[in-house]
This record gives structure tokens, C-alpha cells and sequence, in this order.
């Protein structure tokens, strides 16, 4: 508490002051709309135009999960576009320039030597439910993503030649000579405040692309791509790679700015992360030359089967397994377990569960012991399923430390806060018969017994597959994402075909 | 005598609000402590969550909070119960909501949930469904003393607020916004009452289609198996179309319905239904060249809820109340929810709702966890509304709705006692939750089309 009182939010701003004093636009004081005026001194959201910060205290806003008072300043709506008549910043800056730079900026942006990144996880605990905790582990797990090895999978994997992105590389298919280039592009990416790696995974990969890229802040992550942002300007502020960036919040599907932003002679790409109502206001604007780039709200899933019960030992293993996939980021992420199909009869189920609740009230690197409490209207629900034993049985509470429900058929309820329901079922491919194109990441334990039903889970839309309690491990550096590879949907890909190949590339 | 069977008598009053006690809060309080002891010996679930929170008696209002049951409870059976016919499942899960024990049923009978609707009827247990808010309809199990309950505080309610009603001689030609079956549902209340007043053999329905419980379940049916990938096209084709047709039936009878009531506007009439409804009487009429005002002068208008309505003008209410020349003496304008007993009736002098002394309103912060009635009983709060219905005779009558209201306590206006209810807007209707992203889905977001849409409608209604 008394760290939080001396960072935030004054030392937030001497540290703004120090560094950027220059470019600190003169703050004003009217409040143009306000919504809900709380208690506490609205917390000051930077915006970050092209390396240069603005403050500004002129728009006030709450945030949604905590309802913190926060305030920005005015968008500047010409500083959030690039004129397509010139080329981004980073264009034709060889590629290897901007991994050495991003591999420079990864160890600048440990928690412990960043005072930017420090001042941005005390404004975060103001305004993401995730708490200190995991917010620390996850702020310090961010320089992992800018490892050399990390970026060059991750751009090697996702363009085959990343010589794709410097030049125009030819060749010969069917006789006939041709150039093509993966062409930077321009984008705009609104990103989701579930997890804070959401803006450093973007801010990696948008780089690589060398495009020009403005970031939509969401209201439960508002610090950390400006954090990075400025620590890049730091850095160097005319780098191409920190020209190329922008990132500013405002409340979203907010017309005044959309509908003037999302144009094609702006931008090539919207990229939303999740959220359906997200999606649903970036269609409107989607249309020719306009084209959205969608990670889907998704569900994830467990499958389990019966060598579980090979021992009490197990048992408990395989328990922990489970609720670590549950715990993403306290299950509010779409790789997070909801429900989980186990092998066996009830009686085997309800063993299972007992372990499970158990586990689910255990610390793990990106989910709490104690979470939150159990909203209302799953409370109503399971009171009433509690009543109706055996028919269905209840482990755990609504304590934030774990609920368990097992029933014969999936529940009507969407299961979030620590809750998992679980089915019982003859078989993995019984299990396997609950995903369908709303599932993300199917956990399997045995590992090995994917190999009965990976075709199948593929075939009902499932994305990814891991072992039981790895949903939430390394899947950056090479690996698709939501069923494709992210950077290659990023880019815009152009033939030319004008005459035979003089040399290799221009 | 106690406190609850003193409130419960003036259920009987012309008058419950110039008659409830000057201590009504006191009187309230006590009447729900009788009434807690005795439901949370009939209702598990009730004591269960006493236990939790740790509540032996109800000493303040603010020990009821815990207590209440969210309205979702009602709808918290599994839908599969409903899609693979497990009936005694369905009764087992109404028994835990419910004081009295149910069984007896035939359960050989019941092919559908409308069958079992109506073996329960047949036994003594009168659930009544509703669509709800989300979709998923919700059970409400009425004892054979609610349901009859539910058409006397109808006519009770109505001839308090239109003083034309008071005179009992009179008889109308009626006009009801509701289909003509669908007993199960608030239809058979308003059927009861309108025939009450009618003139023989003049009672006339907006339609004929009936609104069956099993339908809805049809829909959700449909929902789950696009969810999972099983329905065809074929078949999603084919449900579309019969809706289509079905809603085409229904729109034809409600014209045929609005040319025979504007047809007879020079005669008294009574007429009942939703203001959204009501509207299309008012767009009907403006085609037709009707003026404003033009109707009998004691013709009696009754609405309640759904103010909500697909492609309404956004002075919908205005123009009804111009066309109608709603006054004190041919309007009521009710507001109550499915899960209470009777309902709150307009209080013209007060330009508002007033609340009925058997129905104990708890007003919450937005998250339903704090309670907001002023400490001394007078003073205005606004938050969402929890009633406790003294009243309810086959259920707990604790529950919080998704409404975000307005009550003046101790307002003193013209004599009435109980509170007034000023402002009511839905929670899902405000704006908000656009910008808090996550990437966590959930399986609803991948059903589109006119099967989520009818939601949707639903929804809104």
C-alpha cells in the first residue's frame, strides 16, 4: 500500500514530466463528458502518438470492471493515421533491424529496471480484477515474447521466407516470372484487457510486419502498450519502429471516433480480440478494402481419461492439471477450462471433482487461489442443481476458491469465476462430441490418447490441443493463433508480374 | 392478530393504499419475519442460504438481502429436462422452488411441456411461464390460493386507477391484447377479468394462434442444435418458415382485431394489453385518418409493462396518451413482474406507480448486494428493485429483478401510504460493457440469425 501511494499516481506523472516534458501537451481542465465521478482522482491514461506522449486530463471516463474514474486527453484524430500517400516509418527498413530492436527492447522492459513499466502495474491494479499477483507475473513474463529465438520462429514460421517482408522476392511458377512481397500493412488493432501479454504479443508482432499500427486501448488494460510504446521512444523516439505505433483509448463503438477512423484509405485491417460486442461494432465498418482480422471470444475445454484413477496420487495430479487450465488469468480468457468430459461413471466423476475443487483453491503463475466470488446468477442456479442429489453433485462454494459441478449433461449456465462443470462420459470421443466451433483449447490427459481424437476435435473447430494443465504454456514463436498464423494474416500480399526476374529482389 | 395477516387482509380493501398502517415499515418488517420462519421450513434452498449467511432472525430489512432470490431462479432448470422429456426431473426441480409437495402425476400422460403444464394443473399446482429476459422461460409455481389471487388484485389494481371502473354495474365490450389461449400463462388472469366485466359474448382476443409453452421449447431446442453443429439446413430453413408463417397468422388476426375496435370507438369499450400493442391501434387509426381523441369518453384503457417494442417512434407513449386522452378517470398503467403477486397500479395524482402493502420493496445498488431504503423510511432512492411478496402462497416471495427504479418513501400525496415508484428502466437497456474486452467467449455468440434474433424480440418484449 505504501508502494502504491508513492508511485501512483503523482510519481506516475513527475516520471511523464522527466522524460517527456517537452512533448507533454498542456492539460485542460473542462470535462467535455463524465460519466460517473469517483471518489478517488481520476487516474491520468496517457495516449502515445508515434513515440510522443500526450496527457491530458480533458475526457473522463470509468472503467468497467472496477468502475476507476480514469481520464484522457482529446483525440487527436490526425495524429491516429498515417497518409497512405507516404510509406510507414518502417517500411523499408530491413527486417533484421527492427528484430535487433525489439530484442533490445526486451530486457528494457523488466519490471525491475523500467520505472515506466512499474508505474503502469500500480495504475493496472486500479483498473483489471486479475489483482497484483498475477499482474506481476505476468508484466515480468513480457520480455520473454521479445527473445531473439521467440521473434525469428515467430516471423520465419509465419512467412516461410522472411525475406518476403524486405523485398520483392521472385520466381518462376509454371514458366512464368513473378515478384511478390509481403507489404506492410496498415493497421488498427483493439485489443482485449483480459491478460496483459495481449499488448506486448501484439506490439511483437506488429512490428515484424514493419506496418503502421494504432492501438485501441481497452479499459481494463490501459497502461501496458503505452508503457512499451514509451519504452521504446525511450530508446530511440525517431526509430521507425517507434514512429510506427500509436495507442489512445476511447470508449468503444464510440461513433464520434470510429466511424471517422475505420476507413479503407486509413487502414487495411481492423484486428479485434474477442469480445462479441467488439466484433459486432467493427462490422459495421468492415466492407470492401476494409477487412476485419478477428480473434474469437472462444470456450475451451478438458477431456480426460480413465488412467486418472490409476491411484489416489494421480488422481490428484491430474486434479491439478485440470485446474491449472481453468485458472487462466482466473478464467476470464478463452483458453481458459469450463467444462471438462472425464471417462468414467459418476461415482469415478465425483472423486474427480472432490480433487478438483480441492485444487482450484491453489495459487498458480496466472490464476488465484482466492478469486472472485461467484456471480449471482450461477449462485441461483447451482442452489437449485445442489437440491436435486444425485442427479447432480456440488463441490466447493461460491467463495472464489473452486466450484465443481458434475452432471450428466452439460449445464445451461456459462460457467466463469473458477467455475467447471463436469460431464461424465464412456469415452474420449463421447467427450469430444461436446466441442464445436465456439471451442478453443482442448486439455487432454493421457497426452498420448490425442492421437483417439485430434481429427475429430479439428474437424468440430477446435484450434489447439494440449496436454491436460499446459493450455496456458508457451504458444507465441511459430505456433498459430485462433487457427492462423497472425502475421501472415497481418500482411498485405502483392504479386507483380511485370516482365521476366532481372535479379533475385529489387 | 399479526402483522401478516393484518397486510394480507387488505388485499380484500377497494383501497389497500390509503388504508395500509401509518408504521407500514414496521408492520412489513415483522410480517416478513413471520413469513421467513414460516417458508424456510417449506423451502430448503431458503434455509440453506440463511444458514450461510448466517441470518437466524430478520431483525432490519438489510438481513433479508441475502435472502433473495435472484429472478433467474426461476428459470434454472436444465434445458435438457425439456428437450429429452424428463418430466419427473422438471417436478423434482419446481418441488425445491415450491412450499407445497407435488405428486401424483401421471407422468404416462405427459408427451410435452405443455402437458405437463397441465398435469400439474390437473393436480392443484398452477405454473405459470413466462419468456422472461433471456430467452429461457421461466416456471412460477402458483398454489390454487396465488392464482386466484392473481385475477382479484387485477380487478383490485384497476378500478383503483381508473375511476371510471369503480361503478361495478357497467359492462364493456372487451378488448384484449393477448391471445385468446395460453391459459397457463398472465393471459388466463386477463381473460378471467375481462370477462368479468364484459357484455355477453363481447370479448375479443388480438388473436387465435395460442401461445404454447411447448413452442418456446421448440426454439430452444433449435438454439442448442445450431449451437453443436447438428441442425441442418434444411431444418433451420424449415423452422424459420414455420415462425414466419406463424407470426404472418397472428398479425392478420391482430388487423382484423383493430378494424373492429376502431370501427366501434363511439362505444364505451375496455381494452387491455401492452403499450407497445396498444401503439399499433394508435399507427392503425392515424392511417385510417382517426383524429386524437375521438374515442368514447368512457372507454377504459388498462396497460401494463413491455414499453420495449421493436420499431416503435420514439414518442410512442406520448401518442397513445393523446390519441386515448388518458386521464384519471380511463387509465391504468401497471407495473409489476411475473414472479409477484399482483401488481403496482398508476397513482394519477402522483404521476407514478404505487406499491401494494403486501409487497415489501427493497431497493439495491446495482449489483444487488447493498441495501438503499432510507434508514427512516422517508426520502427518494434509486437502484435495482427487490420486492418481498407477503403474499405468494406457494413459493418464497424474496426475489430482485433486473430493473433499475426510482421510489419516493413516505410521500405523503393524497392520503396514500405505501411507497411510489417513479422511474423503471431495464439494467440490460443502459449503456455500458462495450469496452471491457476479453478474449473468453461463450458458445451463445456463435448462434446468429433469426433463431438468435428471435431471442432477441423475445427478449425485449
Amino acid at each position: 500500500l505504501i508502494d502504491e501511494a508513492a508511485i501512483n499516481p503523482d510519481a506516475l506523472q513527475s516520471i511523464e514530466k522527466e522524460q517527456f516534458m517537452e512533448q507533454t501537451e498542456t492539460t485542460a481542465t473542462q470535462s467535455e463528458t463524465s460519466t460517473q465521478t469517483s471518489a478517488s482522482a481520476p487516474l491520468p491514461v496517457p495516449h502515445v502518438y508515434r513515440g510522443r506522449m500526450v496527457t491530458g486530463d480533458v475526457i473522463k471516463h470509468v472503467s468497467r470492471d472496477l468502475g476507476q474514474g480514469f481520464c484522457t486527453p482529446k483525440i487527436e484524430l490526425d495524429d491516429l493515421v498515417w497518409p497512405r500517400a507516404e510509406p510507414g516509418p518502417a517500411f523499408d527498413v530491413p527486417v533484421e533491424q527492427i528484430i535487433d530492436f525489439l530484442v533490445e527492447l526486451g530486457p528494457r522492459l523488466h519490471l525491475d529496471a523500467n520505472p515506466l513499466m512499474q508505474a503502469a502495474l500500480e495504475s493496472m491494479i486500479q483498473v483489471s480484477p486479475l489483482g497484483r499477483r498475477i499482474l506481476e507475473n505476468c508484466y515480468r513474463d513480457i520480455p520473454n515474447l521479445f527473445a531473439r529465438e521467440v521473434i525469428e520462429d515467430e516471423l520465419r514460421v509465419s512467412l516461410g521466407d522472411p525475406a518476403l517482408v524486405d523485398g520483392w522476392a521472385a520466381r518462376t511458377l509454371r514458366g512464368r516470372p513473378s515478384r511478390l512481397r509481403a507489404f506492410p500493412p496498415r493497421l488498427v488493432h483493439i485489443l482485449a484487457g483480459n491478460s496483459p501479454m495481449v499488448a506486448a504479443m501484439t506490439v511483437m508482432r506488429a512490428a515484424l510486419t514493419k506496418g503502421v499500427h494504432l492501438l485501441k486501448l481497452p479499459s481494463n488494460d490501459l497502461f501496458t502498450a503505452t508503457a512499451i510504446l514509451r519504452t521504446m521512444a525511450e530508446i530511440d523516439p525517431n526509430h521507425p519502429v517507434t514512429q510506427s505505433f500509436s495507442a489512445a483509448y476511447w470508449r468503444g463503438g464510440d461513433e464520434n471516433v470510429e466511424s471517422i477512423l475505420y476507413r479503407p484509405q486509413y487502414f487495411d485491417k481492423i484486428v479485434v480480440w474477442g469480445g462479441d460486442s467488439a466484433v459486432r461494432h467493427v462490422m459495421r465498418y468492415a466492407g470492401p478494402g476494409l477487412e476485419l482480422v478477428a480473434f474469437d471470444p472462444k470456450v475451451s475445454i478438458s477431456l480426460i481419461g480413465r488412467e486418472a484413477f490409476s491411484s489416489d496420487e494421480v488422481l490428484r495430479e491430474v486434479a491439478r492439471a485440470g485446474a491449472a487450465d481453468v485458472l487462466s488469468f482466473n478464467q476470464d480468457a478463452c483458453n481458459a477450462s469450463r467444462y471438462q468430459f472425464i471417462e468414467g461413471d459418476e461415482d469415478d466423476a465425483d472423486r474427480y471433482c472432490a480433487q478438483l475443487a480441492l485444487a482450484l483453491g491453489q495459487d498458480y503463475r496466472y490464476g488465484d487461489g482466492q478469486g472472485p466470488l461467484v456471480p449471482s446468477d450461477i449462485r441461483e442456479a447451482v442452489d437449485v442443481l445442489r437440491e436435486m442429489e444425485p442427479l447432480y453433485r456440488v463441490f466447493g462454494g461460491y467463495d472464489g476458491k473452486g466450484l465443481v459441478i458434475r452432471s450428466e449433461e452439460m449445464v445451461d449456465f456459462h460457467p466463469i469465476c473458477k467455475t467447471v462443470n463436469v460431464v461424465p462420459v464412456g469415452s474420449l470421443r463421447d467427450g469430444a462430441r461436446h466441442a464445436t466451433v465456439a471451442t478453443q483449447t482442448v486439455g487432454i490427459y493421457p497426452p498420448h490418447r490425442v492421437t483417439e481424437v485430434r481429427d475429430a476435435l479439428a474437424c468440430a473447430g477446435v484450434q489447439r490441443i494440449v496436454a491436460l494443465g499446459e493450455s496456458i504454456s508457451d504458444g507465441v514463436g511459430g505456433y498459430p493463433h485462433d487457427g492462423m498464423f497472425p502475421i501472415h494474416r497481418f500482411m498485405k500480399w502483392i504479386s507483380e508480374e511485370s516482365g521476366p526476374n532481372h535479379q533475385e529482389t529489387r | 392478530m399479526s402483522a401478516l395477516s393484518d397486510l394480507l387482509q387488505l388485499a380484500d380493501h377497494q383501497d389497500p393504499f390509503r388504508n395500509a398502517p401509518e408504521n407500514l415499515r414496521a408492520v412489513q418488517l415483522q410480517a416478513v419475519q413471520e413469513r421467513f420462519a414460516q417458508r424456510r421450513q417449506q423451502i430448503r434452498i431458503l434455509d440453506k442460504r440463511a444458514s450461510e449467511a448466517a441470518v437466524k432472525e430478520l431483525n432490519t430489512l438489510e438481513d433479508t438481502v441475502p435472502l433473495l432470490f435472484a429472478d433467474a431462479v426461476y428459470k434454472s432448470y436444465p434445458d435438457s429436462f425439456i428437450e429429452n422429456g424428463k418430466w419427473r426431473h422438471l417436478t423434482a426441480w419446481l418441488q425445491t422452488l415450491t412450499t407445497n409437495r407435488i405428486d401424483g402425476l401421471d407422468y404416462d400422460k405427459i408427451t410435452d411441456l405443455d402437458g405437463w403444464i397441465n398435469e400439474l394443473r390437473r393436480n392443484g399446482h398452477y405454473v405459470m411461464s413466462s419468456s422472461g429476459t433471456s430467452g429461457k422461460q421461466s416456471f412460477i409455481y402458483q398454489s390454487g390460493a396465488d392464482r386466484e389471487f392473481g385475477w382479484r388484485l387485477l380487478d383490485q389494481g384497476i378500478r383503483w386507477a381508473a375511476s371510471g371502473m369503480r361503478d361495478r354495474s357497467r359492462h364493456y365490450p372487451v378488448y384484449l391484447l393477448t391471445p385468446s389461449s395460453g391459459s397457463y400463462t398472465g393471459t388466463e388472469r386477463m381473460a378471467k377479468f375481462g370477462e368479468s366485466i364484459a357484455l355477453p359474448g363481447d370479448v375479443h382476443y388480438m388473436s387465435d394462434v395460442p401461445q404454447s409453452a411447448a413452442q418456446t421449447t421448440r426454439m430452444a431446442r433449435m438454439r442448442r442444435a445450431i449451437a453443436d453443429g447438428s441442425a441442418l439446413p434444411s431444418e433451420i430453413e424449415a423452422f424459420q418458415k414455420e415462425n414466419r408463417e406463424r407470426t404472418e397468422r397472428v398479425q392478420a388476426d391482430f388487423r382484423l382485431f383493430i378494424d373492429q375496435l376502431l370501427d366501434r370507438r363511439r362505444e364505451p369499450m375496455f381494452i387491455m394489453g401492452m403499450m407497445g400493442m396498444l401503439y399499433q391501434i394508435v399507427a392503425t387509426a392515424r392511417e385510417r385518418g382517426i383524429p386524437d381523441a375521438d374515442f368514447h369518453p368512457d372507454t377504459i384503457i388498462s396497460i401494463g409493462g413491455g414499453k420495449k417494442g421493436a420499431n416503435l417512434p420514439e414518442d410512442f407513449q406520448q401518442q397513445c396518451e393523446r390519441f386515448f386522452n388518458f386521464n384519471a378517470t380511463n387509465f391504468n398503467d401497471g407495473y409489476g413482474m411475473g414472479e409477484v403477486s399482483g401488481f403496482c397500479p398508476w397513482f394519477h395524482e402522483a404521476k407514478a406507480w404505487t406499491v401494494p402493502p403486501w409487497l415489501v420493496p427493497v431497493v439495491l445498488d446495482s449489483t444487488g448486494e447493498q441495501l438503499l431504503n432510507p434508514p427512516d423510511g422517508k426520502g427518494i432512492v434509486e437502484g435495482r428493485l427487490a420486492m418481498i411478496d407477503l403474499l405468494a402462497d406457494g413459493r418464497w416471495g424474496g426475489v430482485i429483478s433486473g430493473d433499475k427504479v426510482t421510489v419516493e418513501f413516505g410521500h405523503g400525496i393524497d392520503g396514500v401510504v405505501t411507497p411510489i415508484i417513479r422511474d423503471v428502466v431495464r439494467y440490460k437497456d443502459l449503456p455500458g460493457g462495450d469496452d471491457k474486452l476479453s478474449c473468453a467467449g461463450t458458445i451463445d455468440a456463435y448462434v446468429r440469425g433469426e433463431i438468435a434474433d428471435m431471442t432477441e424480440a423475445r427478449a425485449a418484449k
